[in-house]
């Protein structure tokens, strides 16, 4: 709780900072705005004027693209990618954080350093060695072989948090378990688990994040269309489609709107996730 | 500090949970060692080799390295992130705490403004870079505009060589300024206020409070931010590889770009590995050198 | 007793599917892979789809699998390398020879001899696809570069053909008096498409014989020749001929700037035609030859075999891949491809008879013309070895930009086609 000393009367915050606020963040969000607004125009529309408002909204812009485009394809990949990743990586890293924090084994601080070291180093420098041997293993143009490498970037930064996290849980509750004779595995099932429910919830809003925007790799090993996921969906769409400006961005409307719709619901979990991780860093 | 536990024989219970412990860790430690650990180190290994991707490499020491200090493409490319670094310490660094430290004096509705100005972090960086090529574009987008307007010579973004890096850089900080002012509003609100108050009272303005009062404050959160900045300036790649893909010629390409090129299209694995090490150490050395200096009692 | 019942019941199955198995694999269909390029027009895929049910309906034991990626050429190349890949390959030739070296894919000489191939090629086109006296590919399709222009415009403002590169400076300055772009050009999208430019210059430039000389060696890429052709080239780009800012605009812009009569020529290979009808400007447009930059040489059409078709060496039907090769390259089969603008170099093929857009027919004529009188050039990504075309077209705008200046271009050149020599990659021709 911050303390508030009063220094004079109390007043509402000065209307000019308002103001300039909400010009700034006009500014900020215009081109999310004019993704928006391109996306229910007509081709024409938008190269004569990109910035003018819509005469007619085109809403089967939406339609049309979501067939062009393959995106009910698209969506289930990511969908499953999502999936898949979250789970594992949320119950790997729980395990692995639990043990960490509570169990603390010989050895354990060489673990936290790895993984801080790893959380540095960009996934960017990792790539030439996993492309060959992605091939060689045939998991090269194969969603397992992309979900595998989404498990492996995100762990450091989950195993983090949750590291935090767990630092907060008391000892005595897992004390008086074991003395009453719980094995470890019930005590994180039956005791850690429900108390964690929220940073299981920011874990999974963040590799989700991750998973639905991640473009690198995704380009990199993914070639055949009905595989792509959505951001490398939206990629090849342009590509086709590099003329027709309305249609990219209503094409691009849909490959933001479901992790925007995620994000108004979640803010806080959103922010404090991502956020969190790097403080820690 | 670590308790030294002077025991000859660890119980078998000790024992016992060490085994289990560790068999809870190894799953996420495994995985992300083959992903990530594993080529790192193959990374090092492939630097040494002449490797081309189809036939089998032969090993060539340290040529690769040798080569990379000649390479004219790669100095420019290596001068461009040097560029790119110091236009995010300073822009995206000084918009974020701005905005943050403006934010902060709002009574009600903090979190709404923080909330929609955070916005643009979850936009995909696909459909960011498409957009802010549309408003780039010579014919459809800003240039066209001021064109209009009668402006001649209009700023050609994304066209003129001398514009292109920053132009991009400008787009990828859009993404960056927000995530960097969240930061500093966690910081800021844990700030004392009664010092600032004093400091008003004794005829201080608002900006020198915030200046000379509450940003030395917030210090170690800008030291960590500015240390961060740095070290993903150096692998930095998404926008730039969407929007110009290094070009116009190579004004814009950077040193990942560089790298990603040789290896995937130009059929150079080995020499893009020497590339990739190199990045990799130089987060090791900045981060040792941080490390060091403020062991040595540096308060950074 | 009741185990060994479960013993015998399980061993029976087993043997039993194994029996199965085995026959069905001995009577069984040879299956093959093709990988084809998603982003291809439907007409085009449809094609191939028609050709490859035609063919599994004549030879019902073999079954055709046409996997739609984005990047085929770049795919292939990559499971090849892995140890895997499509059974048919089709890659440009440069790789072609890269992976012939290192016997990634099977010599077809005994086919060709079986199938009677070399009665429907040239000398030099089974030349070009042959590494080591052995022949590896059937030719890819036949393009070649030439200039669309904007024959309204032309006639309005009484501009004729250059037929020297003065000339073609001059036509260019009129253009631009008249706020006319010269050339349009966009390679934003593709900044592979800096191969036309270089190709066209050089085959201008040098001419067939000084560049058959620089491409096998027996020519400095420092020598005079070379760094006049370069000037030459950056000339045009500099003073906005070329579009100056072609690194900020898709080719699909750049193709629109033309038919929108913003710009008067367009300078790109004879696959042009079929999107340029399609686009359906609403002025007459013809296309012509670029003249010859050098003085006393003759003009020639920088041409290219637009890659080959293979046969893996990881492929369990060679055989089966053969007999599709050659029903792939039936004259009467081959000859519909015209449809789409382009065409295999065969010999037997009468264009007149194909039903298909005047426009394109004209072109091909174009082309076939130039194969007869032998009056052709060397396109990059067809004739020139790896490293060089690479540093060729990645490296061009630098110079147009003064970032490098041309002597470092050249030296680069040399450099990297030295390495070529040494990593074997030089084509003979």
């Amino acid at each position: 709780m911050r303390k508030k000393k009063k220094v004079g009367a109390e007043k509402g915050t000065p209307f000019y900072i308002h103001i300039f606020l909400l010009v700034f963040l006009c500014l900020s969000l215009f081109p999310i705005a004019l993704l928006a607004l391109n996306s229910l125009k007509t081709n024409q529309e938008v190269l004569g004027n990109p910035m003018s408002l819509p005469a007619v909204p085109q809403w089967q812009n939406y339609a049309d693209v979501w067939q062009q485009g393959g995106y009910s394809t698209a969506f289930m990949n990511s969908m499953i990618a999502m999936v898949v990743s979250i789970a594992v990586v949320v119950t790997a890293c729980g395990c692995c954080a639990y043990a960490m924090t509570k169990l603390k084994p010989r050895g354990s601080r060489l673990v936290s350093n790895y993984f801080m070291f790893t959380m540095s180093v960009s996934v960017t420098l990792c790539l030439i060695p996993l492309f060959f041997i992605w091939m060689k293993l045939h998991l090269m143009n194969t969603l397992h072989g992309l979900i595998l490498i989404y498990i492996g970037i995100n762990i450091p930064l989950i195993v983090t948090i949750m590291r935090s996290f767990f630092l907060g849980i008391p000892d005595e509750i897992l004390e008086s378990a074991r003395i009453d004779g719980c094995g470890e595995w019930s005590i994180l099932w039956k005791i850690v688990v429900p108390v964690s429910k929220p940073i299981f919830l920011t874990s999974s809003l963040l590799v989700g994040l991750a998973v639905w925007n991640e473009f690198f790799y995704a380009n990199s090993f993914i070639q055949t269309d009905s595989l792509r996921t959505v951001a490398t969906r939206y990629l090849a769409f342009t590509g086709q489609y590099s003329s027709d400006w309305s249609k990219i961005c209503t094409a691009g409307v849909i490959t933001i709107l479901p992790m925007v719709i995620l994000y108004l619901i979640f803010q806080r979990q959103f922010i404090e996730g991502l956020t969190a991780g790097s403080v820690k860093g | 500090m670590k308790q030294i536990t002077k025991r000859k024989t660890i119980s078998r219970i000790e024992r016992k949970r060490e085994i289990l412990a560790w068999t809870m860790i190894l799953p996420a430690l495994l995985l992300n060692v083959f992903i990530m650990g594993g080529p790192i180190v193959g990374t090092f290994g492939i630097s040494l080799t002449d490797w081309d991707g189809i036939r089998a490499p032969h090993f060539i020491g340290l040529d690769n390295f040798k080569k990379l200090s000649l390479d004219t493409h790669f100095l420019w490319a290596a001068l461009n992130n040097l560029k790119w670094a110091v236009f995010f310490l300073i822009v995206p660094v000084a918009f974020a705490l701005i905005i943050a430290g403006i934010i902060r004096k709002v009574k009600r509705g903090q979190l709404i403004y923080r909330t929609m100005f955070f916005l643009p972090y979850i936009v995909t960086s696909v459909v960011a870079a498409k957009i802010w090529t549309l408003l780039y574009s010579p014919f459809y987008g800003i240039t066209a505009w001021l064109q209009n307007l009668g402006i001649s010579n209009p700023p050609r973004f994304l066209a003129d060589p001398n514009l292109a890096l920053y132009s991009v850089a400008f787009v990828d900080s859009w993404r960056y300024w927000v995530f960097l002012m969240v930061l500093f509003l966690t910081a800021l609100s844990q700030v004392d206020q009664s010092i600032e108050e004093a400091a008003m009272i004794d005829g201080a303005n608002k900006i020198q409070t915030f200046i000379h009062v509450t940003i030395p404050q917030i210090r170690p959160t800008i030291s960590m931010v500015l240390i961060l900045t740095t070290i993903w300036s150096v692998t930095t790649f998404d926008f730039v590889y969407l929007m110009t893909g290094g070009g116009p010629g190579s004004s814009s390409e950077l040193v990942s770009t560089y790298m990603y090129r040789l290896a995937l299209q130009n059929q150079q694995p080995g020499y893009a590995s020497a590339i990739s090490l190199v990045m990799v150490l130089f987060s090791v050395v900045f981060m040792s050198v941080v490390g060091l200096l403020r062991k040595r009692g540096w308060e950074i | 007793m009741k185990r060994k019942t479960t013993l015998f019941c399980t061993t029976a199955l087993a043997a039993a599917l194994a029996a199965g198995g085995m026959t069905a694999y001995a009577e069984g269909t040879s299956e093959l892979t093709i990988f084809w390029g998603s982003e291809e027009s439907t007409e085009y895929t449809d094609y191939m789809n028609q050709v490859i049910s035609e063919f599994e309906a004549a030879n019902p034991d073999i079954k055709i699998n046409l996997f739609l990626v984005s990047d085929p050429e770049g795919q292939a190349k990559q499971q090849m390398a892995a140890g895997g890949g499509p059974d048919l390959i089709n890659i440009d030739s440069t790789s072609m020879h890269i992976f012939a070296s290192s016997d990634y894919l099977v010599p077809l000489d005994s086919y060709a001899q079986q199938y009677n191939w070399s009665s429907r090629f040239d000398q030099w086109v089974v030349d070009s696809l042959s590494y080591d006296g052995q022949w590896y590919g059937l030719p890819g399709m036949m393009d070649g570069m030439v200039v669309y222009y904007n024959d309204d415009l032309f006639q309005e403002n009484g501009w004729k053909i250059p037929e020297s590169y003065d000339e073609l400076v001059s036509l260019c300055q009129q253009m631009t008096e008249k706020n006319i772009l010269p050339f349009a050009y966009g390679t934003s999208d593709y900044k592979q498409a800096n191969q036309w430019w270089i190709s066209q210059a050089f085959c201008a430039g040098m001419g067939q014989e000084d560049l058959h000389k620089l491409l096998q060696g027996e020519l400095e890429w420092t020598s005079d020749e070379v760094r006049n052709t370069v000037d030459q080239l950056v000339n045009l780009w500099k003073n906005n001929y070329i579009y100056k800012d072609s690194a900020a605009i898709t080719m699909d812009e750049a193709r629109s700037l033309f038919t929108t009569g913003k710009a008067g020529m367009y300078m790109s290979g004879t696959w042009e035609a079929a999107p340029l009808d399609e686009a359906n400007p609403d002025f007459t447009w013809k296309v012509y030859q670029m003249p010859s930059w050098r003085d006393g040489v003759d003009s020639v059409l920088p041409v290219a075999l637009g890659g080959s078709f293979s046969i893996n060496a990881k492929c369990e039907n060679p055989d089966a891949a053969a007999k599709f090769l050659d029903y792939m390259y039936q004259p009467e089969v081959a000859a519909r491809m015209l449809a789409f603008g382009t065409l295999y170099p065969e010999k037997d093929i009468d264009i007149s008879a194909i039903d298909a857009p005047e426009n394109v027919k004209m072109l091909q004529n174009f082309v076939d013309d130039s194969l007869e009188t032998g009056k052709v050039g060397y396109c990059a990504w067809s004739y020139w070895p790896a490293n060089t075309d690479t540093y060729a077209w990645n490296t061009i705008e630098s110079i147009c930009l003064d970032q490098i200046s041309v002597d470092e271009y050249l030296t680069s050149l040399q450099e990297n086609f030295q390495l070529d020599q040494e990593k074997g990659n030089v084509l003979t021709f």
